[in-house]
């Protein structure tokens, strides 16, 4: 039994607070009537606070009474059912109730009026069911805070409760006007405790008030006896004093338990949880008779409202659906205005429907409420200071709100206003402050949401830039290594030409040892050059040292000691090569004084190649020379205390330069004298033949020089106009040496009756070296396109090359052979025996003249390709066809002239096409025995065979031809 | 004597506390200027750029300096004033030449006409763009500043900026209008005459 003691019962007075006029009679005295079904009802999504519901049904579904309709998105979110059986007619837009007039986003259910129920489990005791499962019925019946704010009431039943030790529920019901709870009240008593019970069992708190304003004394009268009929002992009625805003929840706290939630936080925090009455039993319909919230009652009333009352009207239910229920009087209504006088806000749009926190409908006559003056100026009279239920400072708060100060209004404890208007009812210059406040609140937001997207832009930009710069320095690292590695591969090219020039000078030594493994006679006197010119490289390098050292006496002081050390070994260098000079010397005298025979071919060809390394000395010198003076020239302009010292050198310079050239004419002459003396030596025929080649070969080289040094100049021209003149000066030298060494050569021609056919022979070699090449290449280029297309260009660019290379060698034969032929003619003519020679060569000449013809079909064939694939390559194979095609009609009449030449040459010549014809034969014979192999075993080479056969039978098919011809 | 004394003890108190003072100023040195992040916190953070600056930072740095603080339209009017407080300057009005103080909006992709280019995902200074190479391209609405930035380089023109709506969530109370100013003062004088 609990125990009840009115005056016992302690309360906290509240400060501040108002006596509006309570105008409950109007609407208290009927019970709870039934409200409409309308003709559609329309469920807002967004009836609570938190996350919208998400529709599960869809447009044309058949729905029951109490079928969820849409489903709790999130933790705080609440269910919806359908209030009564019909038909989801849309799911669209609509007015909501929402002093923005704006609309949202509802369901609408066209009822069908059976008004059929889903099926549900009703419960007998609730004490058979855990906490979970009671919260779990709470939540599934979309219960929310029915007071006002709308705040999912399971979220208000933690599953950890130890720190609850009140449970208040708020019947207070303080606006003006509302008789919805007092009606409950005393009709649904009962089930109210049961509800508290039930909320008991899932908080356990110690103690329970019932806060109720001393206005509702029926209200009052009921709930003590159903609490006098509960088993529960620890419920208490808590009455006091009327008193607006006494239902505000924190103001409830206050008063029951004297407690002050903290700013900001919530009653849970002081260990309270407050629940409104309607709640409580919307909690105890769906716990016990498992009745999701579908219903509410809702109060109309107002001096318009026609029969006023309280009605259970089913949610959704729209304003005008309502209103024409209980027969308002439309024309006399001043306005409708959704939930009490003081809070409540002035519905803009009839269609909007009545929802879940929906209390009150207030619908005054035009004079029941006094219409909203126009402000007048606040006077700082304090009395809304002194009605503030909250304990703030309303006409501070009206300042900032007014100049836009939040920033102050923050600091004024804006944040801690319930709204209640107790303010603006009690301002004598009528100002609307709680406009002021809802303004200021909403700017706050406003702003607190655009400082915190801000801060989120500012994060995310920060991060974006941070992450920007490390792609970059990342690059830049990257392209740091890059540069590093290219500066060390170019290091290494610099210094990787080194062991090149290393190479090739043992490639050269190789080669010198080879010569003088093969003839020992040349060996020492080649020894004896080489010798003398190291001996002369290392004489210089002392000077150049010396000098140098002077140099940097005067210049760079700390380079002496190397240079003396470098001086040290160059001396040594030179005196060894000097030993060796002079050794190799007596020996090279020696050997020709044994090889008596062949001195004078060994002293001519000493001379011969003293000549050359003379005209070598003498170039350089040249060059030298010509350095020299450029570097004077230049000094002059920029460095004149060099001037000396380069005049000095050049001096030098010129000097060997003279030395040198009068060294070379000596020997020249000497040579030449040599040569002339020798005509008459038979064994000199190979010295000569030897000398005649080498000196064609010097010749050719000599000319290479010049034109690569005439390219160059060209290149010069374009890049480097200051080089011009070293380089033309290079030219004439190349162009005066290759003159020489021509002249030489046409001496050695003359001196020699078998010149020309070796020079002939010499660039008959070249001419068939250039062609292999030639050939080689373009099998390479042929590969390339096959296989690497990215070397093609390469390649092509050798293979010009190549050809300019065997066109030259081609003009040269071909200028070489115009004059033989008339020798050779001549021969014929005066020396009978000759013939037999001619003879030979018409079976040499036949094989010649079938490869060049092959060589011209070739060369056709990779015309006609490359016409298709490479124009820029055509006018190449043109010229190379043409070549072609000359040289066969060459060899054609060569031919026909040694069978003119030879009685017996035709017969020879069909002897030689029968071997040919039968080659073919054999080949063909093999091929096709390779074809029939291939067909057993190797299927996928039967074409390449199949081609070579075809190839073969043409050949075999010409051979016969010619062979008939012939005959 | 005493003379001397008073003296000593205020010369000590006063090296204590000059010691005490300078240890202070050292251990508790603020990083950075402070009042650069004061003004970079009050501006809007769009990164836009429309003040000549490359983003907000920039721009509250170039304040700090001597910067004329009325070239940021996102922040606008409100934004100055702030900036004015802080810095006690005169308020100035917004800097025509740096564009118009506008309703925020937001980039909206017409994901229809997005041939998925990423240019605009490299111009969004915010990273509120998403999308992949030839792959639709949308704005994350929630992360978009408004900033424009992005409009510029999309090359088939498929990026609008719309006026950010005003939703339940974010709608608010206009601030009410008191009943004096109704009256207009011209009204009061040619009523007197």
């Amino acid at each position: 039994m609990s125990e009840l003691n009115n005056t016992n019962q302690q309360f906290y007075a509240l400060p501040g607070g108002v006596h509006p006029p309570e105008n409950k009679a109007q609407s208290n005295q009927q019970p709870i009537q039934a409200g409409p079904i309308p003709d559609e009802l329309v469920l807002p999504l967004s009836q609570h606070i938190g996350a919208p519901s998400k529709v599960i049904v869809e447009i044309g579904q058949k729905v029951l009474k109490g079928e969820l309709i849409a489903r709790n998105d999130g933790f705080i979110s609440a269910n919806i059912h359908a209030p009564t059986s019909g038909t989801i007619s849309a799911i669209e837009q609509r007015p909501i109730v929402h002093p923005s007039s704006m609309d949202a986003m509802c369901i609408i259910i066209e009822p069908d009026h059976y008004d059929t129920w889903t099926n549900r489990s009703p419960i007998l005791d609730f004490k058979t069911l855990t906490n979970a499962q009671l919260v779990e019925k709470i939540q599934q019946a979309g219960i929310i805070g029915m007071g006002g704010a709308g705040f999912p009431t399971h979220v208000k039943y933690p599953t950890k409760t130890d720190n609850i030790d009140t449970l208040i529920i708020n019947a207070t019901e303080c606006e003006p006007y509302i008789t919805a709870d007092d009606r409950l009240m005393r009709e649904r008593a009962d089930g109210i405790i049961k509800g508290i019970e039930i909320c008991q069992q899932i908080l356990s708190p110690k103690q329970v008030f019932i806060g109720i304003e001393d206005n509702k004394p029926e209200a009052v009268k009921a709930l003590e006896a159903a609490v006098l009929k509960s088993e529960s002992n620890n419920i208490s009625v808590r009455v006091f004093p009327t008193k607006y805003p006494s239902g505000g929840e924190k103001q409830l706290v206050y008063i029951l338990t004297g407690k002050e939630v903290p700013k900001g936080g919530l009653p849970s925090q002081v260990g309270i949880v407050c629940q409104n009455i309607g709640t409580i039993y919307a909690i105890y319909d769906a716990v016990m008779n498992d009745n999701a919230l579908i219903s509410r009652v809702t109060t109309v009333t107002g001096d318009a409202g026609g029969e006023l009352g309280n009605y259970e009207i089913l949610i959704g239910t729209p304003i005008n659906a309502l209103l024409s229920h209980v027969k308002w009087n439309e024309k006399s209504a001043q306005r409708v205005i959704i939930g009490g006088p003081m809070m409540g806000f002035t519905a803009q749009n009839l269609s909007a429907p009545l929802v879940k926190n929906a209390n009150c409908l207030l619908v005054p006559k035009k004079k029941e409420l006094a219409k909203q003056n126009p402000a007048n100026p606040c006077i700082r009279c304090g009395q809304c200071e002194q009605v503030c239920p909250a304990g703030l400072l309303p006409q501070q708060l009206h300042w900032y709100a007014k100049n836009d100060d939040f920033e102050k209004a923050k600091l004024a404890n804006l944040a801690d206003c319930i709204e209640c208007g107790a303010c603006s009812f009690v301002c004598p210059s009528q100002i609307p402050l709680v406009q002021f406040y809802r303004y200021a609140k909403g700017k706050i937001r406003e702003e607190d949401r655009a400082h915190a997207e801000a801060e989120r832009a500012k994060a995310r930009f920060e991060a974006r830039q941070a992450r920007l710069d490390i792609v970059a320095a990342e690059k830049a690292e990257k392209r740091k290594i890059r540069a590093e590695k290219a500066a060390r591969s170019a290091k290494a090219k610099k210094t990787g030409t080194v062991p090149d020039a290393d190479l090739i000078a043992k490639a050269r030594a190789k080669i010198e040892a080879g010569k003088a493994a093969n003839s020992s006679i040349v060996a020492p006197i080649i020894d004896l050059v080489s010798l003398e010119q190291t001996l002369e490289k290392a004489k210089t390098k002392v000077i150049t040292t010396k000098k140098r050292i002077e140099d940097s006496k005067v210049s760079a002081p700390e380079m002496i000691d190397a240079l003396e050390i470098a001086l040290g070994k160059f001396v040594d260098n030179a005196n060894k090569a000097q030993i060796t000079f002079d050794e190799a010397k007596k020996a090279g005298t020696n050997t020709a004084q044994i090889v008596d025979p062949k001195t004078t071919a060994i002293t001519n060809a000493d001379n011969f190649e003293c000549i050359e390394s003379l005209t070598a000395k003498a170039n350089k010198a040249q060059d030298k020379l010509e350095k020299a003076k450029q570097r004077l020239a230049d000094a002059k302009e920029n460095t004149p205390e060099k001037v000396e010292m380069l005049t000095t050198s050049l001096e030098k310079f010129s000097q060997k330069a003279i030395d040198t050239q009068a060294q070379l004419k000596a020997f020249t002459s000497k040579a030449n004298s040599n040569t002339k003396a020798s005509e008459q030596v038979v064994n000199q025929k190979e010295v000569e033949q030897v000398d005649v080649e080498q000196l064609q070969n010097a010749y050719d080289l000599a000319k290479q020089k010049h034109e690569k040094a005439l390219v160059r100049l060209d290149n010069a021209k374009q890049d480097k106009p200051h080089l011009v003149d070293g380089l033309e000066k290079n030219v004439s030298a190349f162009l005066k040496k290759s003159e020489e060494l021509k002249k030489h050569l046409d001496q050695a021609v003359a001196n020699d009756p078998q010149a020309l056919e070796k020079q002939k022979n010499v660039a008959k070699q070249k001419l068939e070296k250039a062609t292999k090449k030639l050939e080689n290449i373009l099998q390479k280029l042929e590969d390339a396109k096959a296989n690497k297309p990215d070397l093609v260009p390469a390649f092509e660019k050798t293979v010009i090359l190549m050809q300019t290379q065997f066109e030259k060698a081609k003009a040269a034969v071909t200028a070489l052979e115009n004059s033989p032929i008339t020798v050779q003619s001549e021969l014929n003519l005066s020396q009978p025996e000759m013939i037999v020679e001619v003879l030979e060569t018409v079976e040499e000449l036949q094989p010649q003249y079938d490869q060049a013809l092959q060589k011209y079909e070739k060369a056709l064939v990779r015309l006609d390709n490359a016409k298709q694939d490479k124009p820029h390559l055509v006018d190449g194979l043109e010229k190379n066809v043409s070549a072609f095609l000359k040289k066969s009609e060459d060899l054609k009449i060569k031919l026909d002239q040694a069978l003119s030449n030879d009685p017996q040459a035709k017969q020879k010549q069909r002897v030689i096409l029968e071997a040919n014809a039968q080659k073919a034969q054999k080949k063909l014979d093999v091929m096709l025995s390779k074809l029939e192999d291939a067909k057993a075993n190797n299927p996928d080479l039967i074409p390449a065979f199949e081609k070579s056969v075809k190839t073969l039978q043409t050949k075999l098919d010409k051979a016969n031809a010619q062979l008939k011809e012939e005959a | 004597m005493l003379f001397t004394l008073s003296v000593s003890a205020l010369v000590l108190l006063s090296l204590a506390f000059g010691a005490l003072l300078g240890f202070a100023a050292i251990r508790f040195k603020p990083e950075g200027d402070p009042i650069i992040d004061e003004i970079d916190a009050l501006l809007p953070q769009t990164q836009c750029g429309q003040c000549g600056f490359p983003g907000c930072k920039p721009y509250a740095t170039a304040i700090a300096n001597g910067e004329d603080i009325n070239k940021c339209p996102p922040g606008g009017q409100a934004t100055i004033d702030t900036i004015a407080v802080l810095l006690d300057v005169e308020p100035m009005s917004l800097d025509a030449e740096h564009g118009e103080e506008k309703a925020r909006t937001v980039a909206v992709i017409r994901e229809d006409e997005c041939i998925g280019c990423t240019i605009c995902i490299q111009a969004c200074p915010v990273d509120a763009i998403l999308g992949a190479q030839k792959q639709m391209h949308t704005v994350i609405e929630s992360e978009c500043t408004g900033c424009d930035l992005c409009v510029e380089p999309c090359p088939v023109d498929c990026i609008d900026m719309v006026p950010v709506a005003t939703t339940l969530q974010s709608w608010h109370w206009d601030q009410p209008k008191m009943g004096v100013e109704l009256i207009p003062a011209k009204q009061i004088s040619s009523e007197t005459h």
